[in-house]
């Protein structure tokens, strides 16, 4: 458990599956998730099953009161290039632009620079979801390129912005 | 689930026992290795960061099926209450060496002395019942209360695992600490 002034991270439980599905069929919060639902119950455990012993952990971002709010985790880890690349949902609406995301964030990156030692943390998102641009950013992520058409969603082909963080620059803004 | 509550230390001291690891643990285990307090010192090799509990159910398994291992759940004797583990693992029969771990889990307990207790009992358990010559360690450069504790139990350092593992931004050592079956018996 990793704990920070409106958030914590800890490991995910079966029990919390329903929500899960809760977020992942809901349109809103899943206007720019970048895996297409919805998702039902029985994909949702299997999803769960598969994370067992891996390197690619899931974190439930939960409020200090113990409120199941989110997840964070890592998606792949390329340990040989030391890079990987993360994903975030906060799947309670009524948590967003409170700053949860970016702390439930900046906790992973403190994980996976600090103590997996990476070089390198990145991500991509829907350029239209500039409220996920703009909490990237304030983690310190930089924008690098665009992956055009990247993604087909709803019918239309969508372009992807390119974003990461650098170990010098994690180690620049921790130093501020 | 059969409750462990009951169960026999078969290893005892003043206050704390120790009694064979088993499944029903895990939730013991899920709860102290999602403990920050516990896995800070602990140095990152032994750090699976929130595990889940089907994480902690294979590890478990893995442990008990480990037969170059033997494991303890620390009692203590008034309660029965689990309160860490410990045991031998890497254990070399023709070398009649081991490698030592001892984790109180529960942070209430800590500084009072009970896993110096457990860690004598798991020392007279190799050197006494497994005829071992040699139990070492692993630790934290930085885990003072631990290496405190070792050398309190006749431990010696013997070396330094130079930038054993990434921690809090940088490379850090571990000490090895050893303790051979004359130095057990004359201490």
């Amino acid at each position: 458990m990793l704990a920070g002034k409106l958030v914590r991270l800890r490991a995910p439980q079966r029990a919390d599956i329903p929500i899960f599905v809760k977020w992942f069929n809901d349109t809103e919060t899943t206007r720019f998730l970048l895996r297409p639902p919805p998702m039902g119950m029985e994909e949702e455990e299997s999803w769960y099953d598969s994370l067992v012993s891996k390197d690619t952990k899931v974190f439930c971002i939960e409020t200090l009161e113990g409120r199941l709010i989110g997840n964070v985790g890592i998606i792949h880890l390329d340990w040989a290039n030391r890079n990987a690349d993360i994903g975030v949902i906060i799947g309670e609406k009524e948590c967003w632009s409170k700053g949860y995301g970016t702390e439930a964030i900046t906790l992973l990156l403190g994980y996976m620079f600090d103590e997996l030692n990476l070089e390198r943390v990145w991500l991509y998102c829907d350029m239209e979801n500039l409220r996920a641009q703009r909490c990237y950013e304030r983690c310190g992520f930089r924008k690098e390129g665009v992956f055009r058409h990247h993604r087909l969603q709803a019918g239309r082909f969508r372009d992807d912005v390119v974003m990461s963080i650098l170990k010098q620059e994690w180690v620049e803004r921790k130093a501020h | 689930m059969r409750s462990l509550r009951h169960a026999k230390a078969m290893l005892r001291s003043e206050r704390v026992g120790l009694r064979p690891l088993e499944t029903q643990d895990v939730y013991s285990l899920l709860k102290w290795f999602n403990d920050q307090r516990v896995l800070e010192d602990l140095g990152a090799e032994h750090i699976s960061f929130c595990v889940s509990l089907e994480d902690e159910k294979v590890i478990l398994e893995r442990m008990l099926r480990d037969v170059h291992a033997q494991w303890f759940i620390i009692i203590k004797l008034d309660d029965l209450e689990p309160i860490g583990i410990a045991g031998l693992t890497n254990m070399d029969e023709r070398n009649a060496s081991a490698e030592v771990r001892i984790i109180v889990g529960e942070v209430k307990e800590w500084g009072k002395g009970l896993g110096e207790e457990a860690a004598l009992l798991v020392l007279g358990y190799g050197f006494d019942s497994r005829g071992l010559h040699r139990i070492w360690l692993r630790v934290a450069e930085y885990n003072e209360r631990a290496i405190h504790l070792y050398k309190k139990c006749g431990f010696v350092e013997e070396g330094r695992s130079r930038h054993d593992h990434y921690h809090k931004g940088r490379w850090r050592d571990a000490l090895r600490m050893s303790i051979l079956d004359t130095e057990w018996r004359s201490g």
